[in-house]
């Protein structure tokens, strides 16, 4: 039905030849719109297509950054890779996909997957403005899609690779167990889920680090929101809940057209328990027994307040990073209207001001479900790449949630100047409705640009061009402004990365920057360790009320302690420094990280990381582990 | 006349049982009269040489020989086999014959309905997080099973063997498994006794109502909270219920036969060895190993935070028995601290005999209990005495070895006594005079 375009191998799979012709263009790929128990009018499996940029791919499939290996722990099995040959013939249709699943043939489950998480890459690369690597060496992470017998799917760094299992789910009538059985590698949500931890551990090693309990959280959540927004952002599932949703006219009948009046769109919407958010919960909760996740019921049933927020060291990072899910929901929707009030408006010509308020429209209006469903997608696509970008625009460890509003407002400032749907006014409100308020207090809540007192960076011996790409080059412009940057003198410091991106705006705009991150790392601290950081940061006579101060006899006596800090570095297509986004190894914030980890005994730092990500999701299901 | 029934003295016995517990707390009154109240009695691997059950026969005879054949009080703590396996068998025989007045429990361990007494609320959660450690049992034995199947398989041309340090890892699951499970015995001699209204299934707040058993003694019940107490633990073990459910659907319904098969049809199987696989299939074998292991010691974990934890109050000494109690129970406890002329925090800051929690381990004595004792010394005042019931060498290694080296480090400078300094077949006696 929807053929790959330009796979050149396709017709050879003779594994010697060089593809002939140019390779041009994109793949697209058929997959699994949700889950399988996601149906369409007909009872099929709902499927959707997905586009990734063109590359070589091999048996398995393999590409240039993935690799299909489908080994099963449990069974102690290794399962033949997807023939190439088979990939475009077979499974490349929606249809010819869907019946290979039903006929329970484990390629169709390696494409799903190989597709799927090339596309959340995809995603980010494009909002990125470049090529994302992964938090460790090898070029490819590997996908397993069906690597044991488990309730559970994880990214694991050690093992370069992303898991999924496999189970039974509970028998209903006679089953049989090929009816049970259940793919975490067929869960849209769940592959998008642990690719995006993979990705965020690429862009942002030291996430990871025991930090507050905001940075765990914003891993968890961040990883949450992509995968609703992914889901969000897919024209045939918005279709298809506002059948299930809002079908029903007054007259309890079916309406033949695929119009609603707009009040009714709206309010579906906006609403409060029957709105659109959670008819899509109720009909992945449903789903719940293919193993999908909670997120979006567990978010949107939130209370919208700031009691969860501040009193966050009560909760673990998963439930804390619904917070931020909620947020982004409810931004979400909101957009969502506004857009659709804005085009109908045009459309009618009879928008009535109320003062302020976001017109509304007298009379009724029907409106198309096909466009309703077309500004969702848009807004979901839009809000993605916009918490993308901002990744780019925070400190490099010991985030919170503030910084990533901060993030947000910045990075769509600067690719977005102009914000006519009201993206950042609604992130700010709901934002504050959670009462996470933005870190920065400069003007629109955006990153200070420059650096404090007009200081300056100077480089004499530098070469703008290399700045661009060698971390040993822009070590020498740090090393050479470590005063301006307010660096701490003889602590550890490590450039992780320099990453030149072009970025492409919504109007075509293109922006080019390079995104620089260090850090300063200091292990095994004592007193006298302190001490010395905190004279330093006195003499450097800034903000003394943010200073690190020295922390109490509990957390110092009989044992040391790790500190990081860091900042990230923004340049502009001419090398000049547009921001310098920081959480100093000195700064106060450093005493907030240190009082929560010393009850949770993770003072010394990284001794178990083997592995974190699995046994994070293993302790979510577990009473009391933490 | 509260006066005169007041015990005038206390004295506990702890015997050596290896890695265990066994306390019998003997309080004596003005007349003569003793009441006797045993807390624990069970071991994991018992002192020397000896059979577990042979020690802990002897254990049990020494014990009816002090209490002349009649036991007041017995604590059950929580469901681990180095807590209540002395409860079956030959030792289970004589403990039954003292026929305890009362038998204390934790609230997880009440058989059949919501208990009584709870608030209208939250019977539901409560059962749902009892069925949940009851169905990580059922998993346990899953697991156990699955194991020995895999030990039965012969080796495959295709793939290669597991290497050493698998087998290693899964012989100490199966050892933790193994302290997980075999107690059903035990479990229900202590029910039994507990007919007739003598079972009392506590959590913190409950009265254990022994005012006429043990006149003049106060027990408090610290641990451990229901849900209701601790509302921040409510969502945790509804997934908790849930993750358990699906495992055990999944784990008992795995194929009856011996062959583990593939779950695609054979044309699908590739038989070759692939050398580029290798790593990845190891990794995943360690993965997959890990699993299971943080399977078995959430749910050990779990069971250890179900532990009753005891204050004991006679005048103005007092006793803390915290059982396992982990990290998270403590974080509960510690909210009494945070109450200004709390009676219980009073008694917890000038508790004088503390025994050591879980055997020593690095995450049942918490650093804040530890700071507040401490700060007794500014005073001239001493440190409590403690009590460590323990076997070194049986349980993890290096910073995570029970006892561990840290807190050992600590209580080597207050007044410790460990059964590892007893003989084996010892028992470390003290009394305390009441003023």
């Amino acid at each position: 039905m929807i053929p790959p375009r330009a796979t050149p191998r396709s017709k050879k799979p003779a594994k010697t030849e060089t593809p002939a012709g140019p390779p041009t263009g994109f793949h697209i790929f058929p997959i699994v719109a949700q889950d399988p128990t996601i149906r369409d009018e007909h009872g099929k499996i709902l499927m959707t297509t997905v586009r990734i940029p063109h590359a070589l791919l091999e048996d398995g499939p393999r590409s240039h950054r993935f690799e299909v290996v489908d080994y099963d722990a449990t069974s102690d099995t290794l399962y033949k890779p997807a023939p190439c040959a088979e990939i475009e013939k077979k499974y490349g249709s929606v249809d010819g996909l869907r019946d290979a699943i039903l006929a329970n043939d484990p390629h169709a489950h390696q494409i799903n997957v190989f597709a799927t998480a090339s596309s959340v890459l995809f995603e980010f690369e494009r909002a990125l403005g470049r090529q994302v690597e992964w938090g460790f060496e090898s070029h490819q992470i590997r996908l397993l899609p069906h690597a044991a017998e488990i309730a559970n799917a994880y990214y694991s760094r050690r093992d370069e690779c992303l898991a999924f299992g496999h189970f039974l789910r509970k028998r209903v009538n006679d089953e049989s167990d090929r009816d049970r059985r259940v793919f975490l590698c067929l869960s849209r949500d769940i592959i998008t889920h642990e690719t995006t931890h993979a990705i965020l551990d690429g862009m942002r090693g030291s996430f990871t680090r025991p930090s507050s309990v905001d940075q765990g959280a914003f891993h968890e959540g961040f990883a949450d929101i992509v995968a609703l927004l992914s889901v969000l952002k897919s024209e045939e599932m918005i279709r298809q809940s506002f059948r299930t949703g809002i079908r029903a006219t007054p007259e309890g009948e079916a309406p033949t057209q695929p119009v609603f009046p707009l009040d009714k769109v709206l309010e579906f919407i906006e609403g409060g328990k029957n709105s659109y958010l959670y008819k899509l919960a109720e009909q992945l909760g449903q789903a719940r027994s293919s193993g999908s996740r909670a997120a979006l019921r567990e978010s949107i049933a939130l209370p919208r307040d700031e009691s969860r927020y501040r009193n966050k060291n009560y909760y673990l990072p998963h439930d804390l990073g619904e917070v931020l899910v909620a947020v982004i929901l409810h931004s979400f929707t909101e957009v969502w209207a506004n857009r659709i009030r804005a085009k109908t408006g045009k459309a009618a010509g009879s928008v009535v001001d109320r003062g302020g308020k976001p017109p509304v429209l007298g009379g009724a209006v029907n409106v198309d479900i096909g466009r309703v469903a077309e500004e969702g997608a848009k807004a979901a696509q839009h809000l993605l790449s916009l918490l993308i970008r901002a990744i780019d625009y925070l400190p490099p460890v010991h985030i919170d949630f503030r910084d990533f509003l901060s993030a947000i407002l910045t990075a769509d400032t600067e690719i977005c100047p102009d914000d006519s749907f009201g993206y950042r006014d609604t992130i700010l409100r709901q934002f504050e409705t959670f009462g996470i308020k933005a870190s920065s207090d400069e003007r629109n809540h955006v990153w200070r640009s420059g650096l404090v007192d007009g200081r300056e960076i100077r480089f004499r011996l530098g070469n703008v061009e290399e700045n661009r790409w060698s971390k040993g080059a822009m070590f020498r412009l740090i090393w050479e402004n470590q005063y301006a940057l307010a660096l701490v003198p003889r602590i550890y410091t490590q450039v992780n990365s320099v990453r030149p991106c072009w970025r492409v705006g919504p109007d075509g705009y293109i922006l080019r920057e390079t995104v620089v991150e260090y850090v300063q790392i200091l292990k095994n601290a004592d007193r006298d360790d302190l001490q010395y950081i905190i004279d330093c940061a006195a003499k450097s006579g800034r903000d003394p009320e943010r200073n690190l101060v020295m922390p109490g006899n509990h957390i110092l006596d009989r044992q040391t302690v790790d500190l990081a800090g860091g900042g990230t570095l923004i340049f502009d297509e001419f090398g000049t420094l547009k921001y310098h986004i920081h959480n100093r190894i000195s700064s106060s914030r450093q005493n907030g990280v240190l009082e929560y980890l010393w009850p949770r005994d993770q003072l010394g730092g990284e001794r178990r990381e083997s592995r974190r990500a699995l046994n994070a999701h293993l302790a979510r299901a577990g009473l009391f582990t933490g | 006349m509260a006066r005169r029934k007041r015990p005038v003295s206390v004295s506990i016995h702890m015997y050596n049982v290896g890695f265990g517990d066994c306390f019998l707390l003997e309080f004596a009154y003005r007349d003569a009269a003793t009441r006797w109240m045993l807390i624990d009695c069970g071991t994991f691997r018992a002192p020397g040489d000896v059979r577990e059950s042979d020690h802990l026969a002897a254990v049990a005879a020494d014990v009816a020989r002090r209490c002349n054949s009649r036991l007041d009080v017995l604590v059950a703590t929580h469901r681990h086999a180095d807590h209540i396996c002395g409860f079956k068998g030959k030792s289970g025989d004589i403990f039954a014959a003292l026929e305890p007045k009362r038998v204390l429990q934790p609230w997880t361990e009440e058989p059949g309905a919501p208990p009584a007494g709870l608030p209208e609320s939250s019977p539901a959660d409560s059962a749902m997080a009892r069925r949940g450690l009851a169905t990580g049992q059922l998993v346990i034995d899953a697991i156990l099973e699955r194991m020995a199947r895999r030990e039965a398989l012969p080796d495959r041309d295709d793939i290669r063997p597991l290497s050493a340090s698998h087998l290693g890892d899964l012989a100490e699951i199966a050892r933790i498994a193994s302290l997980n499970i075999s107690n059903k015995e035990a479990v229900e001699t202590l029910a039994r006794l507990g007919l007739d209204g003598r079972a009392r299934y506590l959590k913190a707040g409950d009265d254990p109502e022994l005012n006429d058993i043990l006149p003049g003694v106060r027990i408090d019940v610290l641990g451990p909270p229901d849900l209701e107490q601790w509302p921040e633990i409510r969502k945790q073990v509804a997934n908790h219920e849930e993750f358990w459910l699906r495992m055990a659907d999944a784990l008992q319904s795995a194929d009856p036969d011996l062959e583990r098969r593939p779950i695609f049809d054979e044309q699908y199987v590739d038989r070759g060895r692939r050398a580029w696989h290798g790593w990845i299939i190891d990794r995943m074998r360690d993965a997959d190993i890990e699993t299971t292991m943080a399977l078995v010691t959430s749910l050990d974990k779990a069971l250890n935070n179900t532990s009753l934890v005891l204050l004991v109050t006679v005048g103005k000494k007092s006793f803390l028995f915290p059982g396992d109690a982990q990290i998270e129970s403590w974080n509960f406890i510690r909210k009494h601290l945070d109450r200004k002329r709390s009676r219980i925090a009073n008694a917890i800051r000038n508790c004088d005999v503390y025994k050591v929690g879980h055997h020593g381990s690095r995450n049942a004595t918490p650093k804040f209990l530890w700071k507040l004792w401490e700060a007794r010394r500014a005073d001239g005042r001493a440190m409590p005495i403690s009590l460590l019931s323990t076997r070194g060498g049986v349980h993890g290694s290096g910073d995570h070895a029970v006892p561990s080296p840290n807190l050992m480090g600590v209580l080597s400078e207050t007044e410790l006594h460990s059964t590892e300094a007893l003989p084996a077949t010892g028992v470390h006696s003290m009394t305390i005079e009441i003023a």
